[in-house]
């Protein structure tokens, strides 16, 4: 205490205050998912998904694959619940299935010596189930569950339906990379499966590859272009899939090379197109976009064909979807329209992210012989917030020009829809983070979806994506079917469906007429439908341009000081952050060398997974 | 049902893989791996790779005098010159502020190439004083202003990668080279050591044995690069100096820690003799605390630095220098093998200097300047302290001066054959402004606040910059501002202000590296120092602190970086630092003392309560003890399971400003042989192994604002 005065006082109270010991009454559940990519954490408590997070969001790595520590100690935080507190953890994916499937790959002819050292490695590195043990201190029960049982409980007990049929397709879990089962109430079976190498996701991502863009992440160029293209390759590359009777389907394995090699195709598969691959970051041509609409294709038949074989097998009027491929939402949307099932309902976590909410719901109705609460899944606004009083406090302290809109709801409406009609760019950030790898109006960058010139411009101050990716509307529930084909809400912008407004929309409206969108409503987003009712009461627009909220390159922005660092990378014209407003020249001069610190300070690579193939140890 | 081939196969797999995922699977496949029998593929179909490229990390480049790539400096095609790398940006400021360097001397120029580490990069004096300058200036005493350049290519935080610079510098055509390094020359993790004797060495329950494997790793890795650099300037017959590093012996202290696990009951007697000494000291009994300092030793074989501290102490007790400087020597090298695990601040270990001392004179171009025997000299037979250091390793201007007397003297012989004695170098003009000697001294002030070093060093510092310029205390009032504010100092105000002050090493040095701190140490000395110049900044602080951190604004987090980096703990504190995840062994708070030591901003006598999650290691039952501001509060039962408990702490105790929480743990049972088992098994799977006994966990510690109480 050398300068902190203490006040000398004499009084002692007549008992010592008393220490007590402090119990959850509470039935909690851990879900994790880690070691592959798009690590997370999930708190399951007396049956309710109340939080869930990806690693990525804290450790501001990409797509952080490593244990999630830092989001494991949010969900505890959240949950006011301790390490002790934890009834089970479960972990999305068998690792001793996966090993296995390693080993086997390490068995291949012609394996390149870098594999065989990764693959020998794997088996002299501690398991999961230790590395939880001796990095979170954790001693209670530990549940596995293999990776596609964690998809199809992911979707199956998050989806409000007392039954229905269930597809998962990924790249590779542990074996599997297809599954078809069926759920009923709290029961879930796999009937069918297909194995490694055999795969849709790796179909996927090989064309990704040989388009020159980046595994696990390009995969929505590839869908985003398709519409530019004519499927002039489709039987070309339909050859690559022999598809088999019932749900079986192989790969010609002879025009893909990550069996044995760090990449995903081929030459022969080079060979077979006529056309070498394209060089990452060069020129799009006709060509490309012809590819992508052909792999898009092949894809969509691919899937139909095998719901309609599981719905054969499964006649339900439901059908969930969970895995990577899921996140396919042009072939999602085909799914439903073109096949037998009248309902579809996809995790919005598709990715082995939301393995960890699956995996957590399964240990759940173990433990509890019942379904999870709150089912359906309302929203997925369960990540961490920032405080109104913290972020005061730092704005105070700070020379940054500020309003403050505490306590003035609608004046914040009303001046945030100002700058919307004025052709500005709106970075915002309310409430809860995200679960999954959409931003859904908490982390988001939002903008007047009629202005022809928007998506350029939002290119330019942020995005810098490739200028042939549309963007997303956010469109109030309530009227979305006045300007989208679409007769259901669609919270979680997993489905494309044709624009059909009167009004133009040039910014959200792809090249066929098409756009993916997230319908919001009062009980999940209050204000952010505040501000679509307000922009629809001035324009007749009821719809927003919604992106994410980070850099080219970041994971979405997460706590208040990467929402200020993305609003300072960026050229976004204003920040709304909670009730606060900071426009782009009330940002101090200094702040751009925390920027640079806050750049630096990413961690370094090799924590963040690799691109050019799918993580596939 | 036929199965294929593929099914077969996968079958055979997933056998291997139910095995390997038992744990004598598993070990008995990595011992096998270890033991070289099944060696990796690729490193055979390569040939075990080149020593250099396992020891050093880089090879030997084809064509040296070809390079065009010189650290941050590339030769552009069809130039001669060599011009900053704009790829290499994030790197300059580790480097000199050097644009462009010619890529020959002007004709009748001499070249001198100056080669180093933060040492030589006159660290918290750089850029406006460096020793660089300091050797140009003295070395045109003799060859006149145009007669010779010295060109600086040290770098900040420079290791083993100093010979492949030296290599790649050959191109610039230098006249003679200085290398002045070995502060950052440390041995391997052990992950890449030796497996096969690191796991014996820890099943026979030997530390020991352990450190002695990182010796002979430092010691290989010293000789090759001496043999390697050294052959190569011999070959091109340009001469070179090996600047041998010194120690800030006097007034260095590594932070203490327990000794690691020790065979049998060691542990609790080595314990004793600890508890025993320090008190024995303390009296002045010094005999008896020589002899219990001894006894430690023994008991610990020499792998822990508390035996050779008071030992030290002892000596410097009886004004012993030349006993002191061996035991304090011995203290500073204890730790070799605990490097990071004890975050060990960089050090020249004796093993490096004697290397260099045998090994650098072999070249017959090549010499060194011994600056441990040449400071010796220079104070007269004391030992190195602050008159020479800012802190670990880095110099003070005085220091550099005669250090950098020296090297031109030598230099000077070499080139022209006249010897000089070093004191006719020493020039007015190579002596830093008071202002820029005043910063220095605020910086190692910070920098060993952040060491964990002590109050009185702390306030040495501060009370030196202010009596050489007391204009600096403007930057010391906004620092302390920063730091009890506690948001990065581009964001804040008062950051800004601080920026915008006229202070360049203040600036180069001070920002973007440090995340704010509680700095409750360094703030006090600050405040203190700032008193007898008539400035009193002790309300303001605390009104800033309480705006900003008091429990009644919001929870604090007691194990944040921000608070529980002022507790002196290093090794408690290492799993909070970003960054280290490679070598984290666990995601929460361990004890390896039996004291543990937390702070919260609070208000004199407000109502406070703490949520408490923590166990005792190792099947222990016991009670702690939990104290606020030295005043006993509550004792607690604790046993191997994590429990959480609600402590509500007599306000009374609780002070205005800055508090400090101490847990205080039960003695474990060092369980030594199965630890050192795990220990083993980590290192086979490449994990940090755990060496030292934990006294207790603890997952989260909370304090809060009680207002209905
Ligand atoms: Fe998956």
């Amino acid at each position: 205490m050398n300068d902190s005065q203490r006040r000398d006082v004499h009084y002692k109270p007549l008992s010592p205050p008393p220490a007590r010991l402090k119990k959850s009454k509470t039935l909690n559940i851990i879900g994790i998912s880690a070691g592959y990519h798009d690590a997370a954490c999930c708190l399951i408590r007396d049956g309710v998904l109340i939080s869930a997070a990806q690693e990525e969001r804290f450790s501001r790595v990409k797509n952080d694959k490593s244990l999630p520590r830092r989001a494991l100690r949010y969900c505890l935080e959240d949950g006011a619940i301790a390490i002790g507190d934890i009834d089970c953890i479960a972990y999305y994916e068998n690792p001793t299935l996966k090993l296995g499937r390693q080993i086997w790959m390490g068995m291949q002819p012609n394996i390149s010596d870098r594999r065989i050292d990764m693959i020998a490695g794997r088996m002299m590195s501690p398991t999961p189930q230790a590395t939880i043990r001796s990095s979170f201190g954790y001693d209670g029960p530990i549940e596995i569950f293999e990776h596609h049982a964690s998809h199809a409980a992911s979707s199956f007990y998050l989806s409000g339906f007392e039954e229905a049929a269930i597809l998962t397709v990924d790249g590779v879990g542990d074996w599997a990379t297809t599954t078809y089962g069926f759920g009923k109430n709290a029961q879930i079976e796999r009937f069918e499966q297909v194995d490694f190498p055999h795969s849709l996701g790796f179909f996927y991502s090989a064309i990704t590859a040989y388009l020159g863009f980046e595994v696990n992440e390009g995969e929505y160029k590839v869908m985003g272009l398709a519409p530019y293209g004519k499927p002039l390759y489709a039987n070309k590359l339909r050859s690559l899939i022999d598809v088999w009777p019932e749900g079986q389907y192989r790969l010609n394995m002879d025009y893909f090379a990550f069996l044995t090699q760090e990449t995903m195709f081929s030459e022969k598969l080079c060979e077979l197109m006529d056309h070498p691959a394209r060089v990452p970051e060069s020129q799009l041509d006709q060509f490309h976009m012809d590819v992508a609409k052909s792999a898009q294709l092949v894809l969509e038949q691919v899937l139909l064909e095998k719901v309609s074989y599981l719905h054969s097998r499964v006649p339900s009027e439901n059908l969930c979807m969970a895995g990577g491929v899921a996140l396919n939402v042009v072939a999602n949307s085909r799914c439903l329209r073109e096949g037998p099932f009248k309902r579809l309902f996809v995790q919005p976590a598709a990715g082995d992210a939301g393995g960890a909410v699956g995996a957590a719901a399964m240990a759940y109705v173990q433990i509890a012989g019942k379904r999870l609460e709150k089912n359906p899944l309302q929203h997925v606004y369960l990540g961490p917030r920032n405080l109104p009083s913290d972020i005061e406090r730092l704005l105070n302290a700070s020379n940054a020009a500020f309003l403050n809109f505490s306590g003035k709801e609608s004046e914040l409406i009303q001046y945030a829809i100002d700058r919307v009609q004025e052709g500005k760019v709106i970075a915002w950030s309310q409430g809860r983070m995200e679960f999954g790898p959409r931003s859904l109006g908490a982390r988001s960058i939002l903008a007047d979806p009629r202005d022809p010139e928007m998506r350029d411009r939002i290119n330019a101050l942020v995005k810098m994506r490739e200028a042939f990716r549309p963007f997303a509307p956010v469109v109030l529930e309530s009227q979305a079917h006045k300007h989208f084909d679409l007769d259901h809400p669609s919270p979680f912008m997993l489905e494309t469906c044709t624009v059909i407004s009167d009004l133009a929309l040039p910014a959200i409206t792809h090249v066929d007429g098409s756009a993916r969108v997230q319908t919001v409503n009062h009980s999940t987003n209050r204000r952010l439908s505040l501000l679509l009712e307000e922009f629809d009461r001035r324009t007749g627009c009821p719809i927003l341009l919604n992106t994410s909220l980070n850099m080219r390159g970041d994971p979405i922005a997460c706590t208040l000081y990467d929402v200020l660092m993305c609003f300072v990378q960026s050229q976004i014209d204003i920040l709304v952050v909670e009730d606060f407003v900071i426009e782009r020249a009330g940002i101090p001069t200094l702040w751009s060398l925390e920027a640079l610190k806050y750049q630096a300070a990413k961690a370094k690579p090799g924590e963040s997974i690799s691109h050019s193939i799918y993580t596939l140890l | 049902m036929t199965l294929s081939f593929e099914d077969l196969q996968k079958g055979f797999a997933n056998r291997l893989a139910q095995l390997a995922s038992t744990s004598d699977g598993a070990r008995a496949l990595s011992m096998f791996k270890h033991s070289g029998l099944l060696v990796q593929r690729s490193i055979e179909a390569k040939g075990r790779g080149s020593a250099l490229k396992e020891l050093l990390g880089w090879e030997l480049p084809d064509q040296p005098l070809d390079s065009d790539h010189i650290g941050i400096w590339r030769r552009p095609k069809n130039s001669v010159d060599f011009m900053r790398d704009i790829d290499k940006r994030q790197e300059w400021n580790y480097w000199a502020n050097t644009p462009r360097i010619d890529g020959k001397a002007k004709r009748g120029k001499k070249r001198i190439i100056f080669l180093g580490e933060s040492v030589a990069r006159g660290y918290c004096y750089d850029p406006q004083f460096t020793p660089a300058k300091v050797l140009e200036v003295m070395l045109r005493s003799q060859f006149g202003p145009d007669g010779i350049e010295v060109v600086d290519l040290a770098q900040l935080g420079i290791g083993f990668q100093v010979g492949e610079l030296a290599l790649s510098a050959l191109a610039l055509e230098p006249d003679a080279a200085i290398i002045f390094s070995g502060n950052n020359w440390r041995p391997d993790q052990v992950g890449s050591m030796d497996i096969s004797c690191a796991d014996s060495a820890l099943r026979q329950q030997s530390i020991p044995a352990l450190k002695k494997l990182f010796e002979r790793n430092l010691s290989e890795k010293t000789s090759l690069l001496i043999q390697t650099v050294g052959s190569a300037y011999e070959k091109k017959q340009i001469p070179m100096l090996w600047v041998i590093p010194e120690f800030n012996l006097r007034d260095w202290r590594d932070p203490i820690s327990n000794a690691p696990y020790l065979p049998a009951d060691s542990n609790s007697k080595w314990s004793f003799c600890w508890e025993r000494a320090v008190i024995c000291l303390q009296e002045g009994n010094i005999s008896e605390a020589e002899e219990l300092a001894r006894s430690m030793i023994e008991l610990d074989g020499g792998v822990s630095s508390a035996g050779f501290y008071l030992l030290a102490d002892c000596n410097m007790h009886q004004k012993n220098d030349k006993a002191s400087r061996n035991y304090l020597e011995a203290a500073r090298d204890a730790n070799i093998w605990s490097g990071s695990m004890c975050n060990l601040s960089p050090r020249p270990f004796s093993i490096s200097q004697q290397i260099m001392r045998e090994k650098a004179v072999t070249f017959e171009k090549s010499g060194i300047l011994d600056l441990p025997r040449f400071f010796e000299e220079y104070l007269n037979g004391d030992l190195p302290d602050r008159r020479l250091f800012l802190d670990y390793c880095h110099m003070t201007s005085e220091a550099i001066q005669v250090s950098m007397a020296a090297v031109a003297s030598h230099i000077t012989s070499v080139i022209t054959g006249t010897n000089l004695p070093w004191s006719n170098f020493l020039d007015q003009d190579a002596k830093p402004n008071r202002g820029v000697e005043a910063e220095a001294m605020f910086l190692a002030a910070v920098h060993n606040a952040h060491n964990c070093q002590n109050y009185e060093l702390i306030h040495h510092y501060c009370s030196t910059a202010l009596k050489l310029a007391p204009e600096l205390s403007e930057v010391m009032v906004k620092f302390a501002e920063v730091q009890a504010r506690g948001i990065s100092v581009f964001l804040s105000t008062s950051g800004e202000e601080l920026i915008e002050m006229p202070w360049p090493s203040v600036q180069r040095h001070l920002f973007g590296q440090h995340e704010p701190q509680l700095d409750q140490k360094l703030t006090g000395a600050i405040t203190a120092s700032l008193r007898t110049i008539g400035i009193d900044i002790s309300m303001s602080l605390n009104k800033i602190r309480k705006e900003a951190r008091s429990i009644s604004i919001r929870p604090t987090n007691l194990l944040e970086s921000y608070y529980i980096s002022s507790a002196d703990q290093p090794q408690e504190t290492q799993w909070t630092v970003p960054g280290t995840s490679p070598y984290r062994q666990q995601d929460y708070y361990r004890a390896f003392s039996n004291k543990s030591r937390f702070f919260f901003i609070g208000d004199a006598l407000c109502p406070t309560s703490l949520v408490l999650t923590f166990r005792l290691p190792n099947s222990l039952s016991g009670i702690i003890e939990i104290r606020v501001n030295e005043e006993y509060q509550h004792q607690i039962p604790g046993d191997c399971e994590w429990k959480t408990w609600d402590i509500l702490l007599d306000p009374s105790a609780i002070g205005e400003g800055v508090n400090e929480l101490t847990i205080h743990w039960p003695t474990p049972t060092y369980p030594t042989s199965a630890a050192l088992h795990l220990a083993a098994d980590a290192i086979q799977q490449g994990m940090p192994p755990q060496l030292y006994c934990s006294f207790g966990d603890i997952h989260s510690f909370i304090a809060e604002y009680q207002p209905g109480v």
